[in-house]
């Protein structure tokens, strides 16, 4: 009797449907890697202290902080970088005998990334209550020079 | 004279280049319309901290994008600072008819108004102390319970996770 040989079909790799994967897997990868920092909140109430505010409103001012950069924020008087400022903030905690109250306030050019590394002390710390001091309205214009007297 | 017949080719659509197509555009628009249904602008830089909670958008709240005091953006419209006002109440005066029932909430007291602010990193002290003011100013009562505060009172803050 004579025995059919098996046929082995061979395999190969198909290019074209191969690259189109690859393409794909590409965007997508590309697409999600852009925004993979996560986008975090920190939500405040928002109390601005400031000269102009109406009559019977009441804070406890426990703690200012005066942002001048990310090196440089004082507290009660000392001064901290935004790592010192974390662990110093911990030191301070509020109980609901005790609540602590936080004022930012910072220069004209502060940087909007050092107020909100004093945000985020304060976030850790666990300290909620944290109100804002804006700048004056109108930044006063420097004087002009005096006209030199005739002679 | 034998006249030689044109031959006319039969179009035909190849499938797998079309599925290919299909699949690219389908993960083009679901990456993309994530992120114009949230109003948030991905060309800002946002700032890095370490603390706060996963972000999340309530109903009565408003995405606000600021570059600076005189670059502000709000679902793609582009304003200063002082124009503020006007555009917020004009959201929450349109509520009654996009959205009734938030508007029946915020009239109650149930929900508060709200900002979600996402500011640029390299924005100044100045620039927030505009935004603040503007805030405590723009005046919501008519759609909020009697003796309610006038201005917007909470505020959140976006910032990136440090890497």
């Amino acid at each position: 009797m004579k025995l059919k040989r098996r046929i082995t079909k061979r395999g190969r790799i198909e290019i074209i449907p191969l690259i189109d994967t690859i393409l794909i897997l590409l965007i997508f990868y590309m697409s999600f890697s852009s925004f993979e920092a996560k986008e975090k909140r920190i939500d405040a109430k928002m109390p601005l202290i400031s000269k102009t505010m109406t009559p019977g409103t009441q804070f406890e001012l426990d703690l200012t902080l005066h942002v001048y950069n990310q090196s440089n924020i004082l507290v009660n008087g000392a001064s901290y970088d935004a790592e010192g400022l974390r662990e110093q903030m911990k030191l301070f905690t509020t109980t609901p005998d005790q609540p602590v109250t936080v004022i930012i306030e910072g220069e004209p050019d502060t940087n909007y990334q050092a107020i909100i590394s004093a945000l985020d002390a304060c976030a850790q710390a666990k300290l909620t209550k944290v109100a804002f001091r804006p700048l004056p309205e109108k930044a006063a214009a420097p004087a002009a020079a005096p006209a030199a007297p005739a002679p | 004279m034998k006249v030689k017949r044109r031959i006319v080719k039969r179009g035909r659509i190849e499938i797998i280049p079309l599925i290919d197509t299909i699949v690219i555009l389908l993960i083009f628009y679901m990456t993309f319309s994530r992120f114009s249904e949230a109003q948030r602008e991905s060309a800002l830089k946002l700032p890095e901290s370490r603390a706060g909670d996963e972000f999340k958008m309530l109903p009565q709240q408003i995405i606000v994008n600021m570059y600076s005091s005189d670059e502000v953006s709000i679902g793609g419209v582009k304003c200063k600072v002082a124009e503020l006002p006007a555009i917020i109440r004009n959201y929450y005066a349109n509520l009654a008819n996009t959205a009734p029932d938030l508007a029946l909430k915020l009239k109650a007291g149930e929900v508060k108004p709200s900002i979600i602010l996402r500011g640029d990193r390299k924005m100044s002290y100045r620039d927030l102390s505009d935004f603040m003011r503007v805030c405590a100013k723009t005046d919501l009562r008519e759609f909020l319970p009697a003796n309610s505060a006038p201005g917007i009172t909470e505020v959140t803050f976006t910032a990136q996770e440090v890497r």
